[in-house]
C-alpha cells in the first residue's frame, strides 16, 4: 500500500516536472520580456522620462519598407527608416527635407532631382550614399505594397555622388507625397545584400537611417527600439521604445488607463466612454484616411439593374449607419474623396434618405423578394455597418442575406473577386489624394482586376474625367473634375460613400509633442516627456 | 432433427421477446429511480420550462419586430421596465433576443447530438459488432481524430468551410463522433456475447437486424446519458465558437454571438454580458443535472 | 515494460501520420489565397502571382503534402507566410505562454479538485458536500469565455486586483488559469469524490474501521492512496487536453500563446503556421497521454501484469 502511494506521488511529481520543464524551455525568452516591462510602469512623475511604451493591436508583417500593408507597421518603419522627404509632425500636406536636402522638378514636371544629404549614417555606422538611395528606392518600388505607386515610376538613377533623379511616366502631382511614405524608406545596400547572402530575414533585422534602431522583436509580444545617437537630425530625447503587442483593444485601453503605457493607437469606439472618464490619458482623434463605402456587383445579378441600386440609395440612413456602425466616432462623409485628402469638397449632397421612394422603385421593377447576397468581413469595423445596412434594406422591403465571413476569406472572395451582390469596405488612399482614393475602383481599365474595380463599374465619361484629373497639375481643375466623377457615380449608384472613422489614439498626458497624423506616421523623436 | 431445431428456435424467440419486455419495465424502473433524485427532477423541470419558452417564443415575440429590428436611437440603454435586460448596441431588446436565443442554442445543440449520435451509432455498432479488421480500421481512424483536440478540430473545420450554421453543425458533429463511437462500440461488444443476442442469431436474424432491433435498444442507456451531457457541452461549445467568430451569424441571436458583440462594449456597459451568459449556465446546468440523474438511475450499483 | 513503451510509440506513428493528412487536407480546403492576403488590397495581380510562386503555393495537392511532410520529418515545418520566419520558431516562441497557462490550470484543477473531492466524499451529505456538489455543477456549466469575461469585469475592471491580460508576471496567469481550469476542476472533483466514495465503501476500509483505526488514518492512509489512482490518470489526460484547450482562454485574455497564434494565423491564411501549431499540439498531447498510460501501468499492478503477458 505504502509503495503504491509513493508511486502515485512520484507519478504526479514527474508529470509536474515534465510540465515545468516544458514551461522552462521558453522561460529564457519571456524573462527578458518581464525585465523590460517593469521599467516603464511608474506613472505620475514622468517628466524627463526617456523610455516610451507604446501598445499596438495588429502585428506587422515586416519592418522592411515596401511590403508592409498595416498602419502599425508603417508607424514603426518611419522610426527606423527615413525617407527622402518627411511629413511634418501633424501636417500631412507639408513636406520637409529628409534624406534629401532639397529637390527640384524638371520643367515638364516628370523628373524630380534630389540632393542627397551628406554625412547621414546607417545604424550599423556606415555612411549613406547615393547608391544606397537608388538601390533601396528600386527595391521599395518592387515591394508588393508599393505596386500601384511603382507603376508611375519610369526610372530611378544616380546622377553623381550627391544627386539622384526619379523620373515618372507623366507629371503626377502628388508624387512627392508618395516618396514620403515609410514604404519608400532608405536602407543600406551592403547590409541588404549581406542579408540576402547569409539568409537573414530582413523582415526582422533592420538597418535603417531613421531616429531609432531596431533591437528585438518577440513575435506576439513586443518590439523594442533604441535611440540612434548618430541620427542626422540629432539624437532623440526618448531613448528606448517598447512596443507592446496586445491583441485586444479593450485590454489595451485598460492598460492605458492604469498608466502601463504612454501611447496606444486604435481605440475601440465602444471603449471610448470608459477611457474618456479615466485620468491621466487623453483621446486624440485622428481622422482615418479611408472612407467607408457600399458597392454592388453590376456585371450580373440583382444590382446589374440601375433601379435596384437607386432603391438602395434611397434606403440608406447614413446617420444611423454611422451611429450604429462606428458608434458615432468620426464623421458622416458621403463624398468619394476622404475629407483629409486632396480632392475633397464639403458642399456635395448625396441622394436623400427616402424609404417610400425606395419601396416604389422596388415595386416598379417588380422585385419578388428573392434573396440578395451581402457578404461582409467579420472585423467590427465592417461588420457593424453591414448589420445596420442590412436592417435598413430589410425595412425598405429587400430580402438581404447577410453573410459574415472571416476577414481573410472575405478578402479573397469579395474584395478580390466581387463574389457578392453587394458589400461594404473602405477606400484606402495610400497617399492623401483623390486619385489614390478612387482611380482603381472606378476606372474601366481596372475592371476585373483583383482588388480593383471588381464590381465592373465606370464608363467612358468617367474614364476620361479620371484620366484628365490624374494628369492635370492644376488644383482647381482637378477638384472640379473629381466633382463631376462623383456626380456621375452617384447618378449611376456605383458606390455609396458613407462615412469616415477615426484612428483614435490614447495618449498619456505626460507625453509632449504629440500631433495627430491621419496616416499614423508617428515619429517618436518628435516626442518627449 | 427438424423438431429439435423448431423448439430451439421458439425458445430463442421467447428469449428475445423477454429481453424486450424486460426493457419496457426497465424504463419504468429508471423513471422511478430518476424521480427519487430531487436535483435531477429540478433540472428536468428547469429544462422543460426553457424548452417550452423556446418553442413558444414566436407566440410572445416577433422575430422581425423584436429580435432583429434595430432602433439606433435607443441603443445601449440599461435595464428598465420597457427593456428588462436593456438594449444592445443596435437598440434591440436583449430580453427578446435571449429568449429567441434559447431556440437557436437548443435546436442547434440537439441537432449536433442527433447527427453525432447517428454517426457514432453507425460507426460504433459496425466496429463493435463485426469486430476484426473492420473494427480495427474504424477504431484507428477514430484514434486519429481523437488525437486532435476537440476545439481545435472544430475551429479549423469552421474556419476552412466558412461561417454558417450548417458548417458549425458539421464541425461539432465530426468532432463529437469519435467519442460516441467509442462509447457505443464498447457497449455493443459487451452486449454481443449475451444470451439473447445469441438467441436472436439462432432465429436467423442477420447482422444489421440484430444490431438495430436488439443491440442498440439495449445499449441506449449509456447513449442517452452521454447524449444529454453532450447537449449541455455542445450548447457551451457553440457559444464558444460563436464567441470567437466561428459560428452563428448575426442578426441571428445565438447566446455566444450576442456575447461576442457585447464584449467590445463590456467595460462601459457590463449589463450586456450578463443575460446571455446566465442563460447558457442555466441551460447547461439543467442538462447536466438530468444527465447525472439518468446515469445514477441506470447504475445498478447505486440502486439500493 | 520497455517493449510496451516501444510498441506504444510505434503505434503513435500511423496515428500522427493520419493526423497530419487530415489536418493538411482540411487546411488545403481553405478558400482564399495567402499571397493576396499578405499584400493587402493595394497590390497588383502580378505582385500577387509572384509572391505565390515564391511561397511554393503551386503544384498539386499530393505534391505539396509530400513536400511538407518531408520537411516536417526533418524538423522543418515550413516558413510562415506572414513573418517569413520558420514555423517552428513561431510556434515555439508562443509555447511557453501556453505551457504556463496549461500548467497553472492543471495545478489549480488538481490541487483544488482533490481537496474538494476528498472533503466532499468524507463528509458526504454534509453542507460542505452540498456546496462542493453545487460548485461542481456550476463550474461544469459555465463556458470558459463567459467565466473569463466575468472574472475580468469583477476582478480586473471593478476592483483592479489582477491584470486582465498579459504574460509579464506570474500573477498575470491567475485569472486565465482559473478560467481554463474550471471545466477540469469540475471533472477532478467529481472523479475524486466518486473514487473516494467507492473506496470508502469497500471491504478493506470497513475492515480497517472495524479494527478500530482512527478515522483520520483510515481516510488519509488507506482510502486516499487508492482513490487517487484514477485521479492521477485523469490529471494526465487533462494535461494533454489542456495544451490544445486553452485557445478560448487565450483569446479572452489576449495571451500570446499557441491558440492565439493559431486563430490569428487562420485569419491570415497562414496555413503553414496553423498546420504546424496543430500538428505540434496533437503530437504533444499524444505523447503526454502515452506517458500517462505508461506511468499508470507502472503504478497499477493489474495493468502491468497484463502488458507483461502480451
Amino acid at each position: 500500500m505504502k509503495k503504491s502511494l509513493q508511486k502515485a506521488f512520484a507519478v504526479t511529481l514527474s508529470a509536474t516536472l515534465a510540465v515545468t520543464m516544458l514551461a522552462g524551455c521558453g522561460g529564457s525568452g519571456s524573462t527578458s520580456s518581464s525585465s523590460g516591462s517593469s521599467s516603464g510602469t511608474e506613472s505620475s512623475a514622468d517628466a524627463g522620462k526617456t523610455d516610451l511604451k507604446v501598445i499596438y493591436t495588429a502585428e506587422p508583417t515586416s519592418l522592411l519598407p515596401g511590403a508592409e500593408a498595416q498602419s502599425n507597421g508603417h508607424m514603426i518603419q518611419c522610426n527606423i527608416y527615413d525617407t527622402l522627404v518627411l511629413e511634418t509632425n501633424g501636417d500631412r500636406t507639408k513636406l520637409v527635407p529628409g534624406i534629401a536636402e532639397s529637390w527640384e522638378y524638371s520643367e515638364d514636371g516628370t523628373t524630380l532631382t534630389f540632393t542627397i544629404r551628406q554625412g547621414v549614417k546607417f545604424h550599423d555606422g556606415t555612411e549613406l550614399t547615393a547608391d544606397d538611395v537608388v538601390f533601396s528606392l528600386k527595391k521599395d518600388a518592387e515591394g508588393a505594397y508599393n505596386a500601384s505607386a511603382a507603376e508611375l515610376i519610369e526610372s530611378i538613377e544616380k546622377i553623381d555622388d550627391t544627386h539622384v533623379a526619379v523620373k515618372t511616366k507623366y507629371a503626377y502631382k502628388p508624387f512627392l507625397e508618395v516618396l514620403a511614405m515609410p514604404s519608400f524608406g532608405i536602407y543600406s545596400q551592403a547590409w541588404y545584400e549581406k542579408c540576402e547572402a547569409d539568409g537573414t530575414n530582413t523582415a526582422r533585422s533592420e538597418n535603417g537611417c531613421g531616429p531609432y534602431k531596431f533591437v528585438e522583436w518577440q513575435a506576439g509580444d513586443y518590439i523594442k527600439l533604441e535611440a540612434f545617437e548618430d541620427y542626422w537630425g540629432g539624437a532623440p530625447t526618448i531613448k528606448t521604445v517598447t512596443l507592446k503587442y496586445m491583441a485586444d483593444a479593450t485590454t489595451a485601453s485598460l492598460s492605458m488607463e492604469r498608466g502601463d503605457a504612454d501611447f496606444f493607437l486604435g481605440l475601440n469606439t465602444s471603449d471610448r466612454e470608459h477611457v474618456a472618464a479615466a485620468k491621466g490619458v487623453t483621446i486624440q482623434d485622428v481622422p482615418s484616411n479611408g472612407t467607408h463605402y457600399l458597392t454592388f456587383q453590376t456585371k450580373d445579378g440583382f444590382f446589374a439593374n440601375k433601379d435596384a441600386r437607386k432603391a438602395v440609395q434611397y434606403s440608406l440612413n447614413r446617420e444611423e449607419i454611422f451611429e450604429g456602425g462606428l458608434d458615432g466616432i468620426g464623421q458622416v462623409s458621403p463624398y468619394m474623396v476622404n475629407p483629409a485628402h486632396f480632392g475633397y469638397v464639403e458642399d456635395w449632397e448625396p441622394t436623400p434618405y427616402d424609404v417610400d421612394q425606395a419601396k416604389s422603385i422596388l415595386d416598379g421593377m417588380g422585385y419578388d423578394g428573392s434573396a440578395i447576397t451581402y457578404k461582409a468581413a467579420n472585423d467590427s469595423w465592417y461588420q457593424k455597418p453591414a448589420q445596420v445596412i442590412t436592417e435598413q434594406l430589410r425595412k425598405a422591403g429587400m430580402n438581404v442575406d447577410l453573410q459574415i465571413m472571416e476577414r481573410g476569406a472575405w478578402e479573397d472572395d469579395v474584395d478580390a473577386k466581387g463574389n457578392s451582390d453587394m458589400w461594404n469596405y473602405m477606400t484606402w488612399g495610400q497617399f492623401p489624394d483623390a486619385d489614390a482614393d478612387i482611380y482603381m475602383y472606378l476606372h474601366t481599365s481596372m475592371q476585373g482586376i483583383d482588388y480593383a474595380n471588381v464590381g465592373y463599374v465606370g464608363n467612358e465619361e468617367t474614364d476620361a474625367l479620371l484620366d484628365k484629373a490624374r494628369y492635370s497639375v492644376d488644383d482647381d481643375e482637378r477638384l472640379e473634375l473629381y466633382r463631376q466623377v462623383a456626380d456621375i457615380c452617384e447618378e449611376e449608384g456605383w458606390y455609396l460613400f458613407l462615412m469616415t472613422g477615426s484612428n483614435a489614439a490614447v495618449v498619456s498626458d505626460s507625453l509632449k509633442g504629440f500631433e495627430p497624423h491621419a496616416a499614423v506616421f508617428y515619429r517618436f523623436n518628435n516626442w518627449s516627456f | 432433427m427438424s423438431d429439435i431445431l423448431n423448439t430451439s428456435m421458439s425458445d430463442a424467440e421467447r428469449a428475445a421477446r423477454r429481453a424486450k419486455f424486460k426493457k419496457k419495465s426497465e424504463i419504468v424502473t429508471i423513471w422511478h429511480q430518476f424521480r427519487k433524485n430531487k436535483l435531477a427532477v429540478f433540472g428536468l423541470i428547469v429544462f422543460m420550462i426553457m424548452l417550452i419558452l423556446a418553442i413558444t417564443a414566436p407566440l410572445h415575440i416577433s422575430y422581425e419586430a423584436d429580435v432583429v429590428e434595430q432602433h439606433i436611437s435607443e441603443r445601449l440603454q440599461g435595464p428598465s421596465a420597457a427593456h428588462l435586460f436593456g438594449t444592445d448596441a443596435y437598440g434591440r431588446d436583449i430580453f427578446a433576443r435571449v429568449l429567441w436565443g434559447a431556440r437557436v442554442s437548443m435546436f442547434t445543440g440537439l441537432a449536433v447530438i442527433v447527427i453525432a449520435l447517428a454517426g457514432g451509432i453507425a460507426l460504433g455498432a459496425t466496429a463493435g459488432y463485426l469486430g476484426g479488421k473492420i473494427d480495427n480500421l474504424i477504431m484507428r481512424f477514430i484514434d486519429i481524430f481523437l488525437a486532435i483536440p476537440f476545439t481545435l478540430l472544430a475551429i479549423s473545420i469552421v474556419a476552412t468551410l466558412g461561417n454558417s450554421i450548417r458548417n458549425l453543425l458539421l464541425a461539432l458533429s465530426v468532432a463529437l463522433i469519435p467519442k460516441f463511437t467509442r462509447i457505443i462500440r464498447s457497449s455493443v461488444i459487451s452486449l454481443k456475447g449475451q444470451e439473447f443476442i445469441e438467441a436472436a442469431k439462432l432465429c436467423g436474424a442477420n447482422g444489421p437486424i440484430i444490431v438495430i432491433k436488439h443491440i442498440i435498444p439495449n445499449a441506449l442507456g449509456p447513449i442517452i446519458v452521454e447524449g444529454t451531457l453532450a447537449v449541455a457541452r455542445t450548447i457551451m461549445d457553440i457559444a464558444s465558437l460563436s464567441f470567437i467568430g466561428c459560428g452563428i451569424q448575426p442578426p441571428n441571436p445565438e447566446w455566444g454571438s450576442m456575447l461576442s458583440d457585447a464584449k467590445a462594449y463590456m467595460i462601459s456597459y457590463p449589463y450586456l454580458v450578463y443575460a446571455p451568459g446566465i442563460a447558457i449556465v442555466i441551460t447547461a446546468a439543467a442538462l447536466t443535472l438530468i444527465g447525472d440523474g439518468l446515469r445514477d438511475a441506470l447504475d445498478p450499483k447505486l440502486r439500493n | 515494460m520497455l517493449k510496451m513503451v516501444v510498441r506504444r510509440l510505434l503505434m503513435l506513428i500511423p496515428v500522427l501520420l493520419g493526423v497530419s493528412i487530415i489536418l493538411y487536407s482540411i487546411m488545403s480546403l481553405t478558400p482564399g489565397d495567402a499571397a493576396s492576403l499578405m499584400l493587402g488590397n493595394a497590390a497588383t495581380p502580378e505582385a500577387v502571382a509572384k509572391l505565390r510562386a515564391e511561397l511554393g503555393l503551386d503544384g498539386g495537392f499530393i505534391e505539396r503534402y509530400v513536400r511538407w511532410l518531408g520537411g516536417v520529418l526533418t524538423g522543418d515545418f515550413g516558413i510562415s507566410y506572414k513573418t517569413r520566419n520558420p514555423v517552428f520558431t513561431e510556434v515555439f516562441a508562443r509555447f511557453p505562454n501556453t505551457c504556463k497557462l496549461a500548467f497553472t490550470a492543471i495545478a489549480i484543477s488538481s490541487i483544488f479538485g482533490i481537496l474538494f473531492g476528498v472533503l466532499s466524499a468524507v463528509k458526504q451529505y454534509s453542507i460542505a458536500d452540498n456546496i462542493v456538489v453545487a460548485l461542481t455543477l456550476l463550474l461544469s456549466s459555465v463556458p470558459d469565455f463567459w467565466l473569463g469575461l466575468m472574472l475580468i469585469l469583477i476582478v480586473s475592471v471593478k476592483y483592479g486586483l489582477l491584470p486582465m491580460s498579459g504574460v509579464d508576471h506570474w500573477y498575470s496567469f491567475v485569472l486565465p488559469g482559473i478560467t481554463a481550469a474550471a471545466g477540469y476542476l469540475a471533472n477532478t472533483i467529481r472523479m475524486t469524490r466518486t473514487s473516494m466514495l467507492d473506496v470508502i465503501r469497500s471491504d478493506y476500509i470497513r475492515t480497517a474501521r472495524a479494527k478500530g483505526c482512527p478515522e483520520r488514518t483510515v481516510v488519509f492512509q488507506h482510502a486516499l492512496r487508492n482513490a487517487l489512482l484514477p485521479v492521477v490518470t485523469l490529471i494526465g489526460v487533462n494535461m494533454g487536453w489542456q495544451l490544445g484547450g486553452t485557445v478560448i482562454t487565450e483569446q479572452v485574455y489576449a495571451i500570446p500563446g499557441i491558440g492565439t497564434l493559431m486563430i490569428q494565423s487562420i485569419r491570415q491564411k497562414d496555413t503553414p503556421v496553423v498546420l504546424g501549431a496543430l500538428v505540434f499540439i496533437a503530437l504533444l498531447s499524444s505523447l503526454i497521454n502515452l506517458a500517462t498510460d505508461i506511468l499508470y501501468a507502472y503504478i497499477d499492478p493489474r495493468i502491468k501484469s497484463q502488458y507483461a503477458k502480451g
